[in-house]
C-alpha cells in the first residue's frame, strides 16, 4: 500500500512538473515577450487622445482605466500617462516623425465588423545589434472603430459589445511593447506577437481569470480588465 | 534624447552598408504565418505574425529605419468583407498607401493553417527588385472573407505612399 501511495505520489510530482513546464513554456521570460522596449532613460510614456476621441460617455474614463491596469503593476519602471491638450488629427499611417508621440485614434477603419481595433508599433531597427539589444520602441498609435458596438460603462457589457476597458487593458500590453518586432523578428513567447495561445487552457480559459493577453477577447465579456499572473510576470521582467 | 543618441551610433556605425539586410540575414530569421486567432463564434480575434522554424523572410530596411508594425484585431466571421486574400490586402494597400502596389514586386509568401485551421496568406512586398521586402502583409481568413491581421513594413517605404492614404 506504501509502494502504491508512494508510486502515486510521484506521478502526481511527475505531473506537476509537466503541467508547471506546460504554463511556463508559455509564460516565457520578459525577453521572450519584449523584443523591443521603451528608451531606458524614460519609461514614463506619455500620450494623447486625438480629436476627435469622444470625451463623454465614460470613454476616457475606461480607456484610461486600461492604462492604469499596467500602471498598477508593482515593481515596474515602465507607467503610462495621460497627457493634454489632444493632439490635433493627424495620420497613423507612418510612424511619428516625433519620438514618442503615441496617441489614440478613433475614426472609421472598415465599418462595422471585420476589423474592431488597430494598433501600431514604431521600432528601431539597429541593424548592428541582436533583437532586443539596443532596440527601442519609438512610438505607438492606436485606433479604435468608431463604427463597433462599444460599452463604456463598468459593470457588465451586452452579449454583443465591446467592452472598452478589457480592450484598453489589452491593447495598452502591446504598448508596453509586448509583441513588438525588430525587424520582422517576432517574439519567442506565444503566437510572436505577444499573445498567450488561446489553447493553453490554464492561461487563457474561458473563465474570469483567462489572461489580459490571451489571443481572444470573448465578446461581451469583461475578463481582460484585470491583469493576471504571467501578464505581470513578464511586464516585470522586461521592466 | 537616448533614441537619438541610439539613432546617430548606428547611423555612423552602418554608414559603410547600403542595406540593413546584410546584417540582418545572419540572424535567425524565422518564417512568417499567420495565426488567425478564432476560438469560438462571438469572439474578437487577435490575429498576429508568429514564428515557423526553418525559412523564412526578413524586412530589408535601410540603416536606421523605422519598422513600422500595424496589428487589426478582427471581429470573428463577421461577413461582408473580401472574398479573397488579394482583395482584402488590395483593400488595405489601396485605402492606405495610395500607389504602393504599383510600385512594388508583389509576391505570395507561405500560405499556412493557422492551429485553428484558419487559412491565412502572406505577401512580400519588394520594393527596389532585390529579392528582399520592404514590407511583408498577412491575410487571414474570416468566415467568408479575408482580412489584413498585420503590416510589418520599413518606414522609408511607407513615407512614400503614404501622401493621401488613411488609416
Amino acid at each position: 500500500m506504501r509502494t502504491r501511495l508512494s508510486f502515486m505520489g510521484s506521478m502526481c510530482f511527475v505531473a506537476s512538473l509537466v503541467a508547471a513546464w506546460a504554463v511556463s513554456a508559455q509564460a516565457h521570460s520578459g525577453a521572450d515577450w519584449y523584443p523591443a522596449k521603451w528608451p531606458s532613460a524614460d519609461r514614463v510614456v506619455n500620450w494623447r487622445f486625438v480629436e476627435p476621441f469622444p470625451s463623454g460617455g465614460g470613454w476616457r474614463e475606461r480607456v484610461r482605466n486600461g492604462a492604469s491596469e499596467w500602471n498598477s503593476v508593482s515593481g515596474s519602471t515602465m507607467s503610462f500617462k495621460n497627457d493634454t491638450p489632444d493632439y490635433a488629427s493627424f495620420s497613423g499611417t507612418t510612424c511619428s516623425s516625433t519620438a514618442q508621440k503615441n496617441a489614440m485614434h478613433w475614426g472609421t477603419i472598415d465599418g462595422a465588423g471585420g476589423i474592431a481595433a488597430a494598433e501600431i508599433h514604431c521600432t528601431f531597427l539597429d541593424a548592428n545589434g541582436p533583437p532586443g539589444s539596443n532596440t527601442t520602441i519609438h512610438d505607438f498609435q492606436l485606433k479604435w472603430d468608431s463604427a463597433e458596438n462599444y460599452y463604456t460603462g463598468t459593470d457588465s457589457p451586452g452579449s454583443n459589445q465591446l467592452d472598452v476597458w478589457s480592450i484598453a487593458a489589452h491593447e495598452f500590453g502591446h504598448a508596453t511593447g509586448r509583441g513588438a518586432t525588430f525587424g520582422g523578428v517576432l517574439t519567442n513567447g506565444g503566437d510572436g506577437h505577444g499573445h498567450f495561445l488561446n489553447s493553453n487552457d490554464t492561461l487563457c480559459p474561458s473563465g474570469s481569470n483567462r489572461h489580459t493577453m490571451c489571443q481572444s477577447y470573448i465578446l461581451g465579456s469583461k475578463m481582460f480588465r484585470s491583469l493576471e499572473t504571467h501578464d505581470k510576470d513578464a511586464f516585470q521582467d522586461a521592466y | 534624447m537616448a533614441l537619438i543618441d541610439s539613432l546617430t551610433r548606428v547611423t555612423r556605425v552602418g554608414s559603410g552598408q547600403a542595406r540593413g539586410w546584410t546584417n540582418l540575414s545572419s540572424r535567425v530569421f524565422r518564417g512568417l504565418i499567420v495565426l488567425a486567432v478564432a476560438t469560438i463564434g462571438g469572439t474578437i480575434v487577435g490575429s498576429a505574425l508568429a514564428q515557423e522554424a526553418g525559412g523564412g523572410v526578413a524586412l530589408d530596411c535601410p540603416e536606421g529605419d523605422l519598422v513600422y508594425q500595424l496589428t487589426h484585431d478582427i471581429i470573428e466571421d463577421a461577413p461582408g468583407g473580401p472574398s479573397t486574400s488579394e482583395a482584402g490586402l488590395n483593400g488595405f494597400a489601396n485605402r492606405t498607401y495610395p500607389g504602393l502596389q504599383q510600385s512594388v514586386a508583389i509576391t505570395r509568401g507561405v500560405s499556412a493553417e493557422a492551429h485553428n485551421g484558419a487559412p491565412t496568406e502572406e505577401f512580400r512586398l519588394d520594393d527596389d527588385g532585390d529579392g528582399q521586402p520592404g514590407a511583408i502583409a498577412h491575410v487571414v481568413r474570416n468566415g467568408d472573407s479575408w482580412v489584413l491581421s498585420s503590416f510589418v513594413a520599413c518606414n522609408s517605404l511607407l513615407e512614400r505612399f503614404s501622401q493621401g492614404g488613411q488609416w
